[in-house]
């Protein structure tokens, strides 16, 4: 059992840990521990893990010390704790992608690349977390390996495809999660955990050493509990690797140093057309609030919005099935049934429409960068609503049922179907005491710029705020 | 049967070529995959696959009804980021 005093070091940021372990003030083999420990008490009720690297954590942390000791600097993530969505591959352990079929794989020869590149600067593994099957999920149910609970409410979804990274993170069982998103599943459980999330231009981070979705829109990312981490964690894992041919070469973007500059001058736009919140009452008050604190009075339409997400929807689709093939020829019926019949569609696409898709996609990147060049950040909601509860299939929309899966990436879907960076701002939704994310997007390579105004917003009161207690167990 | 003699768009009965083939036969579609993959899908799964069928037809649908105004790429193109306001300036 933790003491108040206690509780409070978990729901510490990354920045923070850092700096106590650096200075001596806290070891690295007070921090782990506690942390392994919490992660045994707390994600049975969770299922935000479905593997703890506890030797290896371990291990670690006491070479972390001894780094401190020796009066070496470990690197500026020195003895801070995370975890990777368990579509990263983890040095001799099977890489899952939320897949019983994955289970039947061999191990993994060596850590996925931002792994690695997050341990040279000091950070500490604890494991792999929970997702949906084959990222192809905004919920984080998952048949095989179990739903992942919603810190804030236990009988809610934490949203997916990244669901561990957003449970684990919101509910202290790592301070640093790293997550994949194809369609917004950084965004998406980012927005329902209440913490932030970043999902950076297309290209900017390798893929090397994960487990693929959609080769043309895969992108990873970090989530954290403050602006600050996440720029902290997008510079260390910056750089190109040839491994991963979508990997651009371009020079690394130093956002920390940059921080401080806040809004400045930047000119910023809320986004309506397809990112209209008046049929979401949740994600319009959101909106308004973060307007509010932004002063934005502009509204600008992105009117090739619906058809972004309308190609990233077959773009996904045709690659997802296409990837899938072999085993849904001979292993269908291990599937989780929400993605094998998604997966099976897909099969049965014409050429056409796929081509068609990625034409269109480009179309609608250029219109957006003709919207870039009159504005430098627009805001948009990250999902329609707050968590809903576990096991919901339908949403109302505009007085219509529509299935709940596909819609709650409505507003992250576009975004990413042109690989445009977007930082996820937390708020509060007073009426249901839940958390709902706002979505700060800019021009392509411009993740300094998102993250200037996640961070001016946070010092307005925007923050990762610690879930309600739980009763122990 | 199209006639291609007819090349008038103002002659509004005559389907354009982004507008054949809007509502495919999802079922059709469907048969062709199981048959050409061989596929041993269930027949009580395939309800939700039509649905599926369905829903990436009407995004089709919406794709070929836009009259894009650049002459596009024949071939799908490899998607790559542009550069955008990247040059670090602020403006306002």
């Amino acid at each position: 059992m933790v003491t108040s005093m206690d509780e409070a070091v978990f729901f510490r940021d990354a920045t923070a840990l850092a700096s106590q372990i650096r200075s001596g003030q806290l070891s690295a083999m007070t921090l782990i521990p506690a942390f392994l420990d919490r992660i045994s008490s707390r994600n049975p009720e969770l299922n935000a893990y479905t593997l703890v690297t506890i030797n290896r954590a371990l291990n670690r942390a006491r070479d972390i010390d001894r780094q401190v000791a020796a009066g070496l600097d470990p690197g500026p993530l020195a003895g801070v704790p995370f975890a990777v969505k368990n579509l990263y591959d983890i040095d001799g352990y099977t890489t899952l992608a939320g897949a019983r079929i994955n289970a039947d794989n061999p191990p993994a020869q060596r850590d996925a690349l931002l792994i690695q590149r997050l341990e040279a600067a000091g950070a500490v593994l604890l494991g792999a977390l929970n997702m949906g099957e084959y990222a192809y999920d905004f919920t984080g149910e998952n048949c095989h390996y179990g739903n992942c609970h919603n810190p804030w409410r236990r009988d809610h979804m934490s949203g997916g495809s990244s669901s561990g990274s957003g449970s684990a993170g919101a509910a202290g069982l790592a301070p640093i999660a790293l997550g994949s998103d194809t369609n917004g599943s950084i965004r998406v459980p980012a927005s329902l955990c209440g913490l932030f999330g970043l999902k950076p231009t297309y290209g900017r981070l390798p893929r090397t050493g994960t487990y693929p979705f959609c080769d043309s829109l895969d992108h990873l990312g970090p989530l954290a509990r403050s602006a600050r981490d996440l720029a902290l964690t997008f510079d260390v894992l910056q750089g190109a690797d040839h491994s991963d041919h979508a990997c651009a070469g371009r020079a690394t973007l130093p956002t920390r140093t940059t921080l401080a500059l806040g809004a400045g001058a930047l000119r910023m736009a809320r986004l309506g057309g397809h990112f209209a919140t008046a049929a979401w009452p949740q994600a319009d008050a959101a909106m308004d609030k973060v307007c509010r604190a932004l002063d934005i009075r502009t509204t600008v339409e992105w009117p090739l919005a619906a058809a972004a997400r309308a190609a990233a929807y077959l773009i996904t689709n045709c690659e997802g099935s296409a990837l899938h093939l072999p085993r849904l020829q001979t292993r269908l019926q291990d599937f989780d049934p929400d993605t094998r019949d998604r997966f099976v569609a897909g099969t049965a696409l014409p050429a056409q429409w796929y081509i068609r898709a990625q034409q269109v996609r480009q179309h609608c990147h250029q219109a957006a960068l003709e919207l870039f060049r009159h504005t430098d950040i627009l805001l948009a909601p990250a999902t329609p609503c707050t968590a809903p509860p576990m096991g919901t299939k339908w949403l109302t929309i505009n007085g219509e049922p529509q299935l709940l899966r596909p819609n709650l990436g409505l507003f992250t879907q576009p975004v990413s179907a042109i690989g445009l960076p977007s930082v996820v701002v937390p708020t509060l939704d007073e009426d249901t005491g839940m958390p709902i994310g706002v979505q700060i997007i800019a021009a392509p390579w411009r993740e300094d710029l998102c993250l200037r105004i996640a961070q001016a917003l946070e010092a307005e009161g925007f923050a990762a705020r610690q879930p309600p207690a739980w009763p122990e167990t | 049967m199209i006639d291609d003699t007819k090349t008038d768009d103002t002659m509004t009965d005559t389907p354009k070529p982004h507008q054949l083939h809007l509502v495919p036969d999802a079922e059709a579609l469907l048969q062709i995959a199981v048959a050409n993959y061989h596929l041993p899908l269930q027949y009580a799964c395939r309800a939700t696959v039509l649905a599926h069928i369905d829903t990436a037809a009407r995004m089709a649908g919406l794709l070929n009804s836009l009259e894009l105004d650049r002459d596009e790429c024949a071939l799908a193109p490899v998607f790559r980021p542009g550069n955008g306001n990247s040059n670090g300036d602020e403006h306002g």
